[in-house]
């Protein structure tokens, strides 16, 4: 690993070793907690619920401070702790609790890589016993809005050479053959298809089939750099709900190192479902 | 795991709205159609009608996933196509019911 990939990423081997360390802070962040985190997780991890934990309950947004402050103290986390995240559906809502993370300033947190995946492929235990936690005081930076787009943001961006836009959803979702998967009847939108002049490239692209870890900077360089996605450019990744599209901006941002790459997790729920918007197909 | 296809070979005995009812060698097969497209995740015993069923995962709002019965095999030794059929229209008066209260004027 790289120096770069080593304040942001760590290893199975590495946590499993770490496991009585006090002064790291694993935390579970999953999608669905009753098929993961209720079934078994990491000996000590506490669980964020993406649903429950990161999203405002009313307003379709992401906590705003006071809840992220919040939501850290319930977690045991100081704004020193060193953080390790790892979660189900292949690290998505990890990617995504440490674009929040990042966002609210967090130095010190890392993704476990390959998460649940790769841990249960070398057959690790886990545990359904959960911490006892003792509340902290916890007080986050002001929003960092340099690593998140929002809608008026990806509009001006469409007619922009200097930006480009990258889909990273499945083809078929790029295509408009499909809005969402049958299994997900809550994410659909009221078109198919993507943003004029976006770049489809699947999330998958930066990962390992095998067991769910990144692929190698060089490798990851070709992916990017052949579909025009060079470091010089403005970045906004998408996807549906913005999780994967958070993977993607984990993998420009901090395993490629590129300057400006922003999420933007208003995503296709949000672009397909506005009157007016400019749709290709 | 494997994708959610019916076997298009077998003869469809009966069709409603909401359901099919197939007919396969050894078992009259009912299918869910608004579980179209769900890939399968197990075949397992389905314990309100006792036989086998193949089923997927929906996740709700909330992200928690459900398993839910997409195509149920019922033993030609065991049940008459009759027996099936009330299965299937209870199945169709259930999606009918939900249609009314969320689309009224479908």
């Amino acid at each position: 690993m790289s120096n770069i990939q080593l304040n942001v990423l760590t290893d199975t081997e590495t946590v499993a070793k770490n496991l009585s360390n006090n002064s790291i802070k694993i935390v579970e962040v999953d999608y669905d907690p009753e098929n993961a985190y209720r079934q078994g997780h990491i000996q000590g991890a506490s669980l964020i619920w993406w649903k429950r934990d990161v999203n405002d309950p009313i307003t379709r947004d992401i906590v705003n401070k006071a809840q992220f402050e919040d939501l850290m103290s319930r977690n045991g986390i100081t704004s020193d702790s060193e953080v390790i995240l790892y979660g189900d559906f292949n690290n998505w809502f990890a990617a995504f609790v440490f674009w929040i993370f990042k966002y609210y300033g967090h130095e010190k947190v890392k993704i476990m890589n390959g998460g649940r995946k790769k841990w249960e492929l070398e057959k690790r235990t886990y545990t359904k016993d959960e911490p006892q936690i003792q509340k902290t005081k916890y007080i986050s930076q002001p929003p960092n809005e340099g690593v998140r787009a929002y809608l008026f943001d990806v509009r001006r961006a469409v007619d922009r050479k200097d930006t480009v836009l990258v889909d990273v959803r499945s083809p078929k979702e790029f295509s408009g053959e499909i809005t969402a998967p049958p299994e997900y009847p809550m994410e659909h939108a009221q078109r198919g298809g993507h943003i004029p002049g976006a770049s489809n490239i699947p999330w998958a692209s930066a990962v390992n089939d095998a067991d769910g870890t990144f692929k190698a900077v060089d490798e990851l360089r070709k992916i990017y750099e052949s579909k025009g996605v060079t470091p010089e450019r403005d970045v906004i990744c998408y996807c549906r709900i913005g999780e994967r599209s958070s993977h993607t901006w984990f993998v420009l941002k901090y395993l490629l190192g590129y300057p400006q790459v922003r999420n933007y997790d208003g995503s296709w729920t949000e672009w397909g479902n506005m009157i007016g918007n400019p749709i290709e197909k | 795991m494997k994708n959610n296809e019916s076997d298009q070979e077998l003869s469809i005995l009966k069709k409603g709205i909401f359901y099919a009812i197939r007919d396969g060698p050894l078992d009259i097969i009912m299918e869910d159609n608004t579980k179209r497209g769900l890939t399968v995740q197990e075949r397992s015993n389905d314990e309100k009608y006792n036989v086998e069923a193949e089923k997927g995962m929906i996740y709700d709002m909330d992200g928690i996933g459900h398993k839910v019965g997409i195509r149920w095999y019922f033993p030609k030794d065991k049940f008459t196509f009759d027996k099936v059929l009330d299965c299937a229209k209870e199945m169709e008066e259930r999606y009918r019911k939900i249609r009314e209260e969320t689309c009224p004027d479908y």
